[in-house]
């Protein structure tokens, strides 16, 4: 019904409006808030170091020590820091990820969808390819290759996450293309340029938001499951995922070790799972698509 | 014309919003005569869909709240339950809408589909169900009925499709259909076809319709009585030839003014109604079409009553003059 | 009459007929088909059909928005259809187009200023500091208030869209306009506000309209001539009186009898001898052999009696059959 008067609201007014209704996606705003304060302040907020040892306080029990809050690990660094630590591993890895998949992912499907063929004949094969093979598969085989470490893990992971962006950009470049009013563009006379970056790409962004917005949590797991196999990040820096790992030989009796990196982990994740979902029906509210 | 069949009495139905209360119907009062065709004519949000559409219950009963009383067959419609409700939509009343790809199921045969009322409120067996349907399917004219019964909706053109649906609409014998501007989505040589339909079915079923359009041109040639809706409110209810030749509410004269007509042609431009409708959650507390109205004056401050010109011919103006 | 400022000649829209690679072969779709007519400067010619007879597909190629895969369009002696890209594009601000869907055509995204200053912009109509000025007076020009151009189009109605569609269309100085349906998706008491604001403008700017709408009775009002279309070829071209007094072509005469007239009595009088056409359009996929009404033409075997025609089979020329008045049909040849 086209009756309700012409509103004075703007897309985002509109939005927010949504967002802040919606009392699962503030939970999910806020639980990612605090990580990344966590994450971002690690140094200030942290009792001690990551790295720092205290071979006379091996595998103490939270509580046990005044000090030590939630105990120590197998080589007597503190509990509490090192999970403090393990927030900026993750938000370090999880967020180069999306940015490094938006930045390859975004122009390459725009342009695939836009100009069509040939380019978007091999990108759609590529990214059908990728699809196809299982992406943690992949991430390992190029792990084994580069070797570990942090920035290893950035590129192995981002060379399996840059294709859900692209094809997600490509997908809704082709349908906006049909719109009448990037038809309306060109009858103006404005270039191909000008229609890709002024009419496609800002009615585009909000599935790629979402998209990236549900990218962050998978990127965690991933990081946590390669550091639990002991691919991901070196000694000594913290990852969530390494901790539960090494505790495997412990857990029967410091239960803490697997228990606490485990809730850290579990607690991001439904953080950022609210916040997309939050997001999503925010920024889209007719199409419940799930990126 | 016979007997009463229909009887809606001062029926509001308004909307919870986050925005505020949309007040789609305010009030309208209409009946309607066995084998008679009531036209509601209206623009987009004057209430003219809602207002039916709340007859049969269709807008779910937690997102409207529904006021007044619609006497059909001795029973308040909008008293009864749920399930009674259901066994009297598709059966003493039939519904066709605008758009008759969404309103026929995809997936099944369109005969199944006819089928499917019949058996669901008469109870009799599927091999007659079928015989009828095929009857039905060349009453509405389709051509080879027994072959097309097994074919699929998207198989059929929109005319053929909104025949369908008529078909499916008839297959209990309705007492009243119901048609929400079945043609709007149908060109003129198909709209042509669907009227004709309409009225050979009047006449040789003896059904009542109440034809919901925006199409003052259909409604010459088709209604025997026209309510003009504006802004959730009946402004004007007349015989056809009355209000054609006899318009009395302002907003009945704009429309007709306002349409280009294919048989006169002027080089005069069209007598536009200024503005626009009022705002339905804000809703005016002077006639709703002060704003618009080109003979306003003091008195039309306050929202004007009902006056009865002739019998037959109710108007809600300040101003009516009386023949 | 004056001169033709678009020339239309042998234009044809196919689609579907590059078939992609691994793609298999495709159907041809003859959206548009062989179709010639000229429009003069100063008036409106008018375009009806009924949907899918290809009347926006002849539209969206005059202004080469599909490059039509045959024929010509002259404009001002410029083949359009012969230019490419930039040659084009420098072009465009010269004839413009009113959309149908006020709703589809306004990128959602950006305000009514940037709308109707991007083919300022483009085109470098005005120096930067003034587009905003501009702006506003053309907001003014279609009914609208200057205060409008920082809002969304969202937050505006569907008849207020179309005049912000419409003064897009002005904002690049054109002087060729085709509205594809400019009013069909608007409440009846705004079509006329767009209809008169239209004409309104055609005076004062000096504009030609194509102006394209399946409702006859519109098209009749506004147009000085009127073509009627069906299934991607012109059926019959004349003056708009003529169309309605004097309809030659078959299907001319049915699409008039099957419009309603918003008059009972009369209504009742044209019941009598009303031409219900039977059956549906066919497919542009596989039309007629011969002519494209042949399927539906009441007339046909009036044909074959007195001309021994078969019009399945033969197609007829399009031709002058009285000074000004052309059509397509075998009862005038």
């Amino acid at each position: 019904m086209s009756t309700f008067s012409p509103t004075r609201r703007s897309f985002l007014k509109d939005a927010i409006r949504r967002f802040s209704q919606n009392r699962l996606a503030l939970l999910g705003l806020f639980l990612v808030g605090f990580i990344l304060f966590l994450a971002i302040f690690a140094d200030l907020l942290a009792p001690f170091a990551y790295d720092r040892v205290y071979f006379d306080r091996v595998l103490l029990m939270p509580m046990e020590h005044p000090e030590h809050f939630l105990g120590t690990d197998e080589v007597g660094r503190d509990y509490l820091s090192r999970l403090i630590y393990g927030a900026r591993t993750s938000m370090t890895v999880s967020l180069s990820v999306q940015l490094v998949a938006l930045i390859i992912g975004l122009p390459i499907g725009a342009l695939a969808g836009y100009f069509g063929g040939v380019f978007d004949f091999v990108i759609s094969r590529i990214i059908d390819i990728m699809t196809a093979f299982p992406a943690l598969l992949f991430t390992i085989l190029i792990i084994s290759v580069l070797g570990g470490g942090m920035l290893t893990i950035i590129v192995a992971l981002s060379i399996t996450s840059w294709i859900v962006i692209a094809r997600i950009t490509r997908a809704q470049i082709l349908t906006l293309r049909e719109q009448e009013y990037c038809t309306a563009a060109r009858g103006i006379g404005a270039s191909e340029w000008r229609i890709l970056f002024r009419h496609l790409l800002p009615n585009a962004m909000s599935p790629i938001l979402i998209a990236v917005s549900f990218g962050i949590p998978t990127a965690i797991f991933a990081e946590a499951g390669l550091s639990f196999l002991g691919l991901g990040v070196n000694d000594p820096i913290a990852s969530w995922g390494k901790m539960v790992g090494t505790s495997n030989a412990y857990v029967r009796v410091y239960w803490h070790l697997a228990l606490l990196p485990t809730l850290a982990i579990a607690l991001t994740m439904l953080g950022f799972s609210f916040l997309g979902d939050g997001l999503r029906d925010a920024l889209d509210p007719k199409q419940k698509i799930r990126a | 014309m016979g007997d009463t069949l229909l009887e809606v009495e001062d029926l509001h139905v308004h909307f919870p919003t986050p925005d505020g209360v949309v007040k789609a119907v305010n009030g309208i009062s209409y009946s309607l005569a066995k084998q008679e065709i009531l036209a509601i004519v209206g623009e987009s949000g004057s209430g003219k869909s809602v207002g039916v559409l709340s007859l049969l219950r269709l807008i779910p009963d937690r997102d409207c709240h529904l006021r007044g009383s619609v006497h059909f067959e001795g029973s308040d419609l909008l008293q009864l339950s749920d399930v009674e409700m259901r066994e009297l939509r598709g059966n003493r009343i039939a519904m066709v809408f605008q758009d008759p790809m969404t309103s026929l199921n995809p997936v099944l045969r369109i005969g199944d589909q006819i089928q499917e009322s019949i058996i669901e409120h008469q109870g009799i067996s599927e091999k007659v169900a079928k015989n009828r349907a095929i009857e039905l399917l060349e009453l509405v004219g389709i051509p080879e009925a027994e072959k097309r019964y097994r074919h699929y909706p998207h198989q059929f053109s929109g005319g053929m499709r909104q025949r369908i649906m008529i078909a499916a609409g008839l297959a209990c014998e309705p007492s009243i259909l119901i048609a929400d501007e079945p043609t709007t989505a149908l060109d003129v040589t198909i709209q042509a076809q669907i009227i004709d339909l309409v009225k050979k079915l009047r006449r040789e079923i003896g059904m009542s319709v109440i034809w919901i359009t925006h199409d003052l041109g259909i409604v010459a040639g088709l209604a025997d009585r026209v309510a003009v809706m504006y802004a959730g409110k009946i402004v004007e209810f007349a015989p056809v030839d009355e209000l054609f030749k006899n318009p009395q509410h302002p907003y009945s004269k704009g429309l007709l003014n306002s349409l280009p007509r294919l048989d006169t042609r002027s080089e005069e431009p069209l007598e536009a109604i200024e503005g626009f409708p009022p705002n339905l959650i804000d809703y005016p507390t002077t006639c709703p079409f002060l704003e618009r109205c080109s003979s306003r004056t003091e008195q039309c401050q306050t929202p004007p009553a009902q006056q009865a010109l002739t019998p037959s011919h109710q108007v809600w103006c300040h101003h009516a003059v009386k023949v | 009459m004056t001169e033709p400022i678009v020339q239309v000649k042998n234009l044809s829209m196919h689609f579907g007929q590059d078939s992609g690679f691994l793609k298999g072969p495709q159907r041809v779709v003859k959206a548009v088909d062989n179709v010639s007519l000229e429009v003069f400067e100063g008036e409106t010619l008018g375009l009806v059909g009924e949907s899918g007879c290809g009347k926006s597909t002849l539209g969206r190629s005059i202004l080469q928005l599909y490059k039509p895969t045959a024929g010509s369009v002259h404009y001002r002696g410029t083949d359009l259809v012969q230019l490419e890209g930039k040659a084009l594009r420098k072009m465009r601000n010269r004839f413009q187009m009113i959309y149908q869907d006020p709703y589809a055509s306004l990128n959602p995204r950006m305000k009514v200023a940037d709308i109707i200053g991007e083919p300022m912009y483009i085109h470098q109509l005005h120096p930067r500091s003034e587009i905003r000025a501009e702006v506003e007076k053309t907001l003014e020009m279609v009914g609208l208030a200057r205060e409008f151009a920082d809002r969304y189009p969202h937050e505006f109605s569907g008849g207020q869209r179309q005049r912000i569609g419409i003064a897009r269309a002005l904002a690049a100085q054109p002087d060729f306009i085709v509205a594809d349906e400019p009013i069909s998706a608007l409440d009846v008491s705004i079509q006329a506000q767009i209809i008169n604001l239209m004409r309104n403008l055609q005076s004062q700017l000096k504009l030609t309209y194509l102006f394209i709408a399946h409702d006859l009775a519109v098209v009749r009002h506004i147009s000085d001539r009127m073509a009627v279309m069906y299934l991607g070829k012109v059926m019959e071209l004349t003056d708009s009186n003529s169309i309605y007094e004097d309809p030659l072509h078959p299907y001319t005469q049915s699409l008039l009898s099957a419009i309603p007239i918003p008059d009972p009595e009369k209504e009742r009088e044209r019941e009598a001898n009303r031409v219900l056409l039977e059956g549906e359009v066919p497919s542009p996929e596989n039309p007629p052999k011969g002519c494209a009404f042949c399927t539906r033409c009441p007339r046909k075997q009036e044909v074959l009696k007195s001309k021994q025609i078969d019009c399945s089979t033969q197609a007829p020329q399009f031709t002058e059959a009285k000074p000004g008045h052309w059509t397509a049909c075998h009862l005038y040849t």
